[in-house]
């Protein structure tokens, strides 16, 4: 695997904190906001996602000493595979709140509140409508990743995960307004 | 998909997250939140049984040497009526309302709460090597079953380690043909017989195998180990099924004085999915289920869709079904339980 700059330092910054949990706190910055939104996608509610944000770190903080850095993976899907793993064990804590499409949330409000609100629960709704192994590719695509990490998190091959892509946007295609996934 | 589609996506969904307050970035506690949740003496140095690909499988070949695996596929699909596996779908849950807990919420499977004298279970129980291979990888524990792969996805078969990812495709729901039907149906009544008497491990071995995977490593937090995942197994494949877990969704609801049995009409089956299920079973019957009294009467009866075909005045208005796949491979027939939590992309 090729390591960007940013990844190569990921690795350093891990190994430097299994021995001063403060040191990671430049990765903590660097990927808490991707994993918050893609929680509060997943849950539609601030305090839940920001318990399950708390949570991924924790779980990392706590295993960072079973991570390897290695030449396949990156300490990116590694982080990524523990939100994912701990999105799955709280589902039944954190029941999604999404709406279906004709019961999009139109509640009061500034107006261009409103509207946004109704773009989040469309694009909630919709990302609902994909299996789950679609979204997840979705979400983390959404987070920055790539198809070889989506591939390592999923366990799959690169060509599996392309395959489900395409599907995945085929559906988005389908259900967003037009001009959002053309 | 191109770059361009992804950043546009990126950019509505980011501005979405924008626009609503408190959806783009955590709280300012939630670093220290993290940090304070961490204790020092947690660390623990065995393997850890994670969905990330960081397992060597052992070998499958000599190690699991039981009567399922003996003979390959011809065997296989001879067991199909035998051994035939098969989902109940409590979607949305369902139940006799005068006869059961509240309803909270959670999902409930139908079990009779007295078996009938024909209602026994004399189905192979899984061994906790073979349950521990389902863990690892369900698709190296279908190859046990086979003498060669031919599988066009042949190389989820050999992973290292295989994740769960539940993926099939809508389609257009069809009749089944009449030798599918026939032997998902046995297997449909295998596992209903079952459910009343049922160790873990009969269960296990009537279920599909990637909801065995998921049913066990979700008993657990994020990470278990290997030793911890076996330690639970173990002390789990013989039990009973207990009243309080049910193997749809933790309540194990109970049926007193009425009987439980498959929607046996050709008609009312579906075949569903036609691209099969996570590329390991296919066809998919999906059934619907027939409730009878204590006089024979049928007081409710749906069809694979969930509509009724007969409802009594005070039955449940819930529409319970049942989903059986065949191996792609080995060709035995599954259960595809059907859950809440299973079902992550579905249920909203």
């Amino acid at each position: 695997m090729h390591h960007n700059g940013n990844e190569e330092g990921d690795d350093a910054i891990a190994i430097a904190a299994r021995d001063d949990i403060d040191a990671f706190a430049p990765l903590y910055e660097r990927y808490a906001g991707p994993i918050y939104r893609w929680m509060y996608r997943e849950t539609g509610d601030v305090d839940a996602a920001n318990d399950l944000t708390a949570q991924v770190f924790a779980q990392a903080l706590q295993n960072l000493h079973r991570y390897q850095p290695r030449q396949s993976s990156s300490f990116r899907s590694w982080l990524f595979t523990i939100a994912r793993n701990l999105l799955r064990d709280s589902w039944r804590r954190y029941r999604p709140t999404s709406l279906p499409l004709h019961l999009v949330d139109h509640r009061p409000g500034p107006e261009d509140l409103a509207i946004h609100r109704t773009e989040m629960d469309e694009i909630r709704a919709t990302f609902a409508l994909l299996p789950e192994r679609q979204r997840e590719i979705v979400e983390l695509r959404l987070s920055g990743l790539s198809i070889r990490e989506i591939a390592e998190i999923q366990g799959t091959s690169e060509s599996a995960v392309k395959m489900a892509q395409t599907r995945a946007f085929k559906t988005l295609r389908a259900h967003l307004n037009e001009g959002v996934v053309r | 998909m191109t770059d361009h589609e992804l950043n546009e996506l990126k950019h509505r969904v980011e501005g979405a997250h924008r626009a609503f307050p408190g959806a783009y970035a955590p709280a300012a506690d939630v670093w220290q939140r993290a940090r304070s949740q961490v204790s020092s003496n947690q660390k623990r140095e065995e393997p850890i049984m994670s969905m990330t690909p960081t397992y060597s499988i052992p070998s499958t070949a000599g190690r699991i040497n039981t009567g399922r695996n003996s003979n390959g596929l011809s065997r296989f699909v001879s067991m199909a009526a035998t051994l035939a596996i098969v989902g109940v779908l409590a979607f949305g849950g369902w139940f006799a309302a005068t006869n059961l807990p509240p309803n909270d919420g959670q999902q409930l499977a139908l079990v009779q709460a007295t078996p009938t004298a024909a209602m026994s279970c004399d189905v192979e129980s899984l061994t906790v090597d073979e349950v521990m291979l389902i863990v690892k990888n369900p698709y190296a524990y279908f190859t046990t079953y086979v003498d060669s792969i031919t599988h066009p996805q042949k190389e989820l078969f050999e992973l290292p380690y295989r994740p769960t990812a539940f993926e099939f495709e809508m389609g257009e729901r069809t009749k089944p043909a009449e030798d599918d039907f026939n032997a998902a149906l046995a297997a449909a009544e295998t596992y209903l017989d079952c459910l009343p008497t049922a160790t873990w491990g009969q269960l296990w071995a009537l279920s599909d195998p990637f909801w065995v995977q998921y049913r066990i490593l979700t008993q657990f937090p994020v990470f278990a180990t290997e030793a911890e995942v076996e330690q639970y197994v173990t002390s789990t494949i013989d039990q009973p099924l207990a009243t309080d877990h049910n193997p749809v969704d933790d309540v194990f609801a109970l049926l007193e004085g009425q009987s439980i049995s498959v929607n046996p009409d050709i008609d009312d089956a579906k075949t569903i999915w036609p691209g099969g299920w996570s590329g390991s079973l296919q066809p998919i019957i999906e059934f619907g289920i027939q409730v009878t009294d204590d006089s024979g009467q049928i007081v409710v009866k749906i069809d694979s869709e969930g509509n009724y075909e007969e409802w009594q005045p005070g039955s449940s208005r819930q529409r319970p079904r049942i989903l059986v796949g065949q191996s792609m491979t080995s060709g035995e027939w599954f259960v595809i339980p059907w859950s809440a939590s299973f079902w992550m992309g579905l249920e909203y």
